[in-house]
């Protein structure tokens, strides 16, 4: 048991931790970078302390600095949100050796599920279908390398075990292309992310991404909460993600669902996470566990009920679940648009000072944001500002309050990737529904953006 | 900065498209404004700010409790009005067991302690006032 969380975080999920702490009468501690002092979470913290200049590896990622600003501040226990070290197995090690709770699974589960080798296994193990692949990691010689190739079948793709995010891997269309794919993607792999180790997978050529969340208290309770599609996707980010996934079966995602319960009680998982799966021809395939809360947590919320970050601080204290999964259910249509201080057509980052921000409100409407007219985007961290949710009773309505909230925010000063969010609502394969995870890069290669050049979509 | 030498520069400004311009000698500044539609320049004087002997911040190097003195000696390092030499130690951040001097980054004269001792600080957060020598 603790009654105080230091949020190693910043921006909107630093706010978000704070708000759920405060649903449990949890002292809320942030601790910050010099660039960051003027967060609203800092601000509304109940003690808050600077621990570090404005690069990342000097704050957000120093293990050390967290953990002595953990002792100095007397906090119990470390919520680490999400990116940074969310999905560190060595920082939930340092925290639970320092004599406070780490807020998320043990580090054996990170672990675990951390390597795409390892996970996959897990995985199979668990019942829980994957991508035809590499059995664990290929190995050095090419012509076995070439073998394994020829079993799983081209189009394939080499990953790297320990990438993620689209980065360290590498499509191979021809046998002709293996050997050179090979020797690239491990290089990048070592230097990337310190292990060299490859797998290959069969590539999809149109998959949908659909993920299902999970929590597990660690007392051999886990429960799925739906579903949430997250197939718009540009450079392989997430855009807008929604749930139900349209077009998918009910009887599909709860049987793919409990396979992910069954896989979390198998690996004696506790916590929050998320099992992402490609879907292709009405098949799940796994690609990847999130041992972490994820940025759009809050779709499953709405269409739930059910507040993630506050259980997420229940299963800390060690209390078992709540509810069974009898007690969830999904209903209604919710839909989040991720609002990033970016050039909307090309993605460029564009920190800067926001001159006026009026967020969006009226039913079905949730907006999760750090920003206040003012304040300075810095060009340090993830340009995520804000992230813009709406409910329905179905999808239309959840895509029409969207529409309206879109319309109605107002964001100056910046560049942001609202006016991108505006004409995707009214595009058909968007409204539609059911699209794949190259329909908004198939979108930009069709000249998608290239007339919005309106002052108003500036 | 001469009435000619203003002459010139508006010369070579004038037509470019330029609405204002800032100019700044040693003599002083001023404000060159030019009206969209005709050759007119207007020249506005600036106040220039009058440069100050700031004190200096000591800022602290990470984040812990502050202490003027090591703890098993009890002496503060510094007093308020004595000299510091640049580098000298002028106190500790104390975080468990460890302890990370505070240095002066240049030679002045003590104004005081900004925290109390003991006084949990951030990292960046000052510590003591220096002014110049």
């Amino acid at each position: 048991m603790f009654d105080s969380v230091l949020i190693a975080n910043r921006g909107e999920i630093a706010l978000r931790i704070l708000r759920a702490c405060r649903a449990l009468q949890i002292r809320a501690i942030a601790v910050h970078s010099a660039a960051d002092a003027d967060l609203r979470h800092v601000q509304l913290a109940d003690q808050a302390l600077c621990i570090g200049p404005a690069a990342s590896a000097q704050s957000y990622l120093d293990i050390g600095r967290l953990l002595e600003a953990a002792e100095l501040t007397g906090a119990g226990a470390i919520h680490p949100g999400y990116g940074f070290l969310s999905e560190r197995a060595d920082f939930a090690e340092a925290v639970e050796r320092s004599g406070r709770v780490y807020i998320g699974p043990t580090a054996a589960a990170i672990r675990l599920m951390g390597d795409k080798v390892s996970a996959k296994k897990a995985m199979l193990e668990s019942g829980v279908p994957c991508v035809p692949g590499s059995d664990g990691a290929l190995p050095s010689e090419p012509q076995a390398v070439a073998d394994i190739a020829r079993d799983v079948g081209y189009p394939l793709i080499v990953k790297a075990a320990g990438g993620g995010g689209g980065r360290g891997m590498r499509i191979v269309r021809e046998p002709s292309q293996l050997a050179q794919a090979v020797v690239t993607t491990r290089e990048e792999a070592n230097r990337a992310f310190g292990n060299p180790a490859l797998y290959i997978e069969r590539f999809l050529e149109n998959p949908r991404h659909i993920e299902i969340q999970i929590l597990a208290d660690g007392f051999g309770n886990a429960v799925w909460l739906g579903e949430r599609d997250c197939s718009m996707q540009r450079r392989h980010q997430k855009v807008i993600e929604e749930s139900p996934a349209p077009g998918v079966s009910r009887e599909a995602i709860a049987e793919i669902g409990q396979r992910c319960v069954d896989a979390c009680v198998h690996i004696g998982y506790r916590g929050a996470g998320t099992f992402e799966f490609l879907y292709e021809d009405g098949a799940f395939y796994f690609i990847e566990m999130n041992t972490r809360i994820q940025v759009e947590h809050p779709v499953t919320e709405l269409v739930t009920g059910i507040d993630l970050v506050v259980e997420q601080l229940r299963i800390a204290r060690g209390e078992p679940l709540s509810f069974g999964q009898k007690d969830v259910a999904v209903t209604g249509h919710a839909i989040e648009c991720r609002i990033n201080a970016e050039d909307p057509w090309r993605f460029t980052p564009a920190p800067g000072t926001v001159d006026h921000w009026l967020p969006p409100g009226g039913p079905g409407v949730r907006v999760e944001s750090h920003l206040y007219s003012g304040y300075r985007v810095p060009a340090h961290y993830d340009s995520l500002v804000a992230k813009m949710l709406t409910y329905g009773s179905n999808r239309e309505e959840a895509v029409s309050r969207m529409r309206q909230a879109l319309g109605e925010t107002v964001l100056e000063g910046i560049p942001c990737t609202i006016p991108l969010h505006r004409r995707l609502m009214d595009e058909p394969g968007f409204t539609a529904g059911g699209y794949n995870i190259h329909h908004l890069e198939h979108l930009f290669e069709q000249g998608f953006g290239q007339t919005a050049e309106s002052p108003h979509e500036r | 900065m001469s009435v000619e030498e203003l002459a010139v520069l508006v010369e070579q400004l004038q037509g470019r498209r330029i609405g204002r311009c800032e100019y700044e000698t040693e003599q002083g500044a001023v404000v060159l404004v030019f009206a969209s539609h005709s050759r007119t320049c207007v020249v506005e004087p600036v106040q220039l700010p009058v440069p100050s002997r700031q004190d200096t911040l000591v800022e602290a190097p990470k984040a812990g409790r502050f202490l003027s003195s090591h703890p098993l000696q009890g002496v503060a390092l510094a007093s308020v009005g004595e000299p510091v030499q640049a580098d000298a130690i002028i106190g500790f951040i104390q975080v468990g067991e460890s302890l990370q001097p505070v240095k002066a980054k240049a030679a002045g004269v003590m104004a005081g302690y900004c925290p109390v001792d003991g006084e949990l600080v951030g990292y960046g957060a000052p510590i003591a006032k220096l002014i110049p020598s």
